[in-house]
């Protein structure tokens, strides 16, 4: 770095453990499929409720509704290849002071909570993860759900040990 | 601190006025759900009323009748106490419930009296507390001395209960009767002036909005026919430039007066005092608001002046608290009129080791230009350029030019006086256009960090950087990744080295 970011640093920032030398933690391979499943599903549904109530009517011209439809389907296709293309980028990382999270194909998010600032954690499940046994953690933070995190597709018996790990961290700075 | 005269041992309920608050609530929800059946009763008098008509009003006149005595009775059924540790509300009419506050998750109580309450003395009382299930209790009546020792009690066993348990000697609760000293009074001269300088656009937004909310409410109700009768009616005004020019600006003239009016209404007989660990705003001309905060829970102190407030000295001061649990707002205390030197007064009494600070400036990088004009230039102008041609009718071109022109200055004028400060122990950031925004944040407030990058971004090795705290975030756009990279691993060393409690 040419200008420095602070003018008196305690610690040389060399010396601070960067977050490129972190090793990522893929998300479980079934992942993926509950997250085509989801997109697929989401988009029927659309479909579904588009024809039923204009699809159908005689006023509408026939040509108008497969021309949505067509747009629907694309969009579709294009969030599946974006969720292909992107689960690899999905993964996380525990850390020994904090928890990170990495998303995003064309934009990009990593989040990171620190334990001691975390509120408390839960293990959820949804409809389709249930088929394939997997589950999500999520990490509550004070003040609102603007700085909540999410980790789906663990196994839940990941979520509970990386959930366990968590809340001894965070009860153990507590007791300091 | 004194005993205080009154007992919370057992439960009892609340001041007896509760029950004309409880109906004029009850009267105020009703005509706010129902004011467009009323008008069109009111209209239609003289008219008969069909069979459907006449059965769908009993069900209305029943189903009020009902929820009026359901209010009436749940004053009945309201008790609150206090047991050991822990404030205990039981309520309900069908369903009995029972809220259990545990002392240590008070954040924050709130003592309210708007006019109905001052007509009856008494004064209403919100407690606020932490936790993911993040609840509001309101005790709606209570006679003034029993509320406010209600408040020092519980702020009292509060403190007895921290000190117990943790040895916090220096930052120990308020007991709210330290002595204080008053940071900031308005004279009305000052009340007119702080309104002067609001924002009376978004006043006239607000105008406009309601006008046709109103509009299309009253047309919903009374039939079909209004809306021809009214376009004919329409029709007949000559609809020229002047037309037009005199509505806006009698639009603009209604939104100042009434900015004026509310600000004057809304912060009349402001005293904005300081004691050792807090601050207390008091203001109000009819519904006066008294709220405090605690210094050590501040999140972020913001201040912000526009072209108006610049040409008169002021700002208005904005001091984010951590919020309750899941509650979505912030908890926040807005200052209008405050000059540089109580600001400077607030932040260094809250923030500590402020005089040592020492700034390093950043900007950021004009790729955020040219990446926002995408979204506000070039597509309204593909948009309405598209349409001017394929319609043929070359208005269309007024936005089609008009729109990527201001969006480019604006943005220009965005992305050079964005400046971001860093220190040790703080971050601040200095934005906007017309006016200045400063916002202040201690490193160790910080409870997440979130580094965005998009495809462009990443292209030009950029990335934007997100700071949250408990009460509310910091943006830091379109910085080089090397720069957000270092900031973040030096956010989260502060954070998480630190050991003082942050809300």
């Amino acid at each position: 770095m040419e200008t420095p970011l602070f003018s008196n640093p305690q610690v040389s920032l060399e010396s601070l453990p960067t977050i490129k030398e972190v090793n990522w933690t893929r998300l479980e391979a079934n992942y993926l499929k509950v997250q085509l499943i989801g997109i697929c599903l989401t988009y029927m549904i659309i479909l579904g409720v588009f024809w039923l109530t204009t699809g159908l009517r005689p006023k509408v011209p026939f040509g108008f509704s497969l021309a949505v439809s067509g747009v629907l389907l694309f969009l579709m296709i294009f969030n599946l290849v974006v969720a292909r293309l992107g689960f690899k980028i999905k993964g996380y990382a525990v850390r020994q002071h904090d928890l990170m999270f990495r998303t995003g194909l064309l934009f990009r998010k990593s989040t990171v909570i620190p334990y001691n600032r975390m509120q408390h954690s839960e293990i959820q499940q949804g409809l389709i993860d249930r088929q394939f046994g997997l589950s999500r953690l999520a990490i509550f933070t004070a003040g609102g759900s603007q700085s909540d995190l999410v980790i789906p597709g663990l196994t839940h018996e990941s979520a509970e040990a990386i959930r366990s790990f968590v809340s001894g961290k965070v009860s153990g700075d507590e007791e300091e | 601190m004194k005993k205080s005269s009154f007992s919370f041992e057992s439960p009892s309920r609340q001041s007896i006025s509760a029950i004309v608050v409880f109906i004029y609530n009850f009267l105020v929800r009703m005509l706010k759900g129902f004011w467009p059946v009323l008008l069109v009763l009111l209209f239609r008098s003289s008219q008969k009323q069909d069979t459907y008509e006449v059965w769908l009003n009993t069900f209305i006149l029943i189903g009020a009748g009902f929820s009026l005595v359901v209010s009436v009775i749940s004053y009945f059924r309201y008790f609150y106490h206090v047991e050991s540790d822990r404030l205990v509300i039981q309520q309900g009419v069908f369903n009995r419930s029972r809220i259990n506050l545990p002392f240590e998750r008070i954040q924050h109580i709130q003592v309210e009296q708007k006019v109905l309450h001052r007509l009856l003395q008494v004064v209403s009382i919100r407690i606020d507390s932490a936790g993911s299930q993040g609840s509001e209790i309101t005790i709606e009546a209570l006679e003034r001395e029993k509320a406010e020792a209600l408040r020092s009690y519980v702020l009292a066993q509060k403190k007895e209960k921290t000190s117990l348990e943790q040895d916090i000697s220096t930052t120990a609760e308020s007991d709210f009767e330290d002595i204080k000293s008053k940071v900031l009074t308005l004279s009305l001269a000052d009340l007119i002036r702080v309104g002067i300088s609001q924002n009376h656009l978004r006043m006239a937004g607000i105008i406009v909005g309601a006008v046709f909310g109103f509009v299309f409410t009253l047309a919903d109700s009374l039939g079909d026919g209004v809306w021809e009768e009214g376009y004919e009616r329409v029709q007949d005004f000559s609809l020229t430039f002047w037309f037009y020019f005199i509505l806006a600006f009698g639009l603009i003239a209604v939104a100042f007066v009434l900015t004026v009016l509310l600000t004057i209404a809304r912060y009349y007989g402001l005293i904005f005092s300081e004691s050792h660990d807090g601050f207390e705003l008091k203001a109000g001309l009819f519904n006066r608001r008294e709220t405090a905060l605690k210094k050590d829970k501040i999140q972020i102190i913001r201040w912000a002046n526009n072209p108006i407030r610049k040409l008169l000295g002021f700002y208005q001061l904005t001091i984010r608290q951590a919020n309750a649990g899941g509650l979505q707002r912030s908890k926040l205390m807005i200052i209008p009129g405050c000059k540089l030197p109580q600001i400077k007064d607030v932040v260094w009494s809250s923030f500590p080791n402020m005089d040592q600070v020492t700034y390093m400036n950043h900007r950021m990088d004009r790729a955020y230009i040219s990446w926002y004009f995408r979204f506000t230039g070039v597509l309204p102008l593909l948009v309405f350029g598209a349409l001017a041609y394929f319609l043929q009718s070359w208005q269309f071109l007024v936005p089609a030019l008009g729109i990527p022109f201001i969006s480019f200055f604006l943005l220009r004028a965005y992305c050079f006086n964005y400046e971001l400060l860093t220190d040790q122990n703080y971050l601040k950031t200095i934005k906007g256009v017309w006016g200045r925004t400063y916002s202040l944040l201690p490193i160790y407030k910080i409870q997440a960090v979130e580094v965005q990058q998009s495809y462009f971004q990443r292209k030009r090795g950029l990335a934007t950087l997100v700071l949250f705290t408990a009460g509310g975030s910091m943006v830091i756009p379109f910085i080089p990744q090397q720069k957000a990279g270092i900031l973040r691993d030096y956010v989260l060393y502060g954070v998480e080295s630190s050991t003082k409690a942050w809300m």
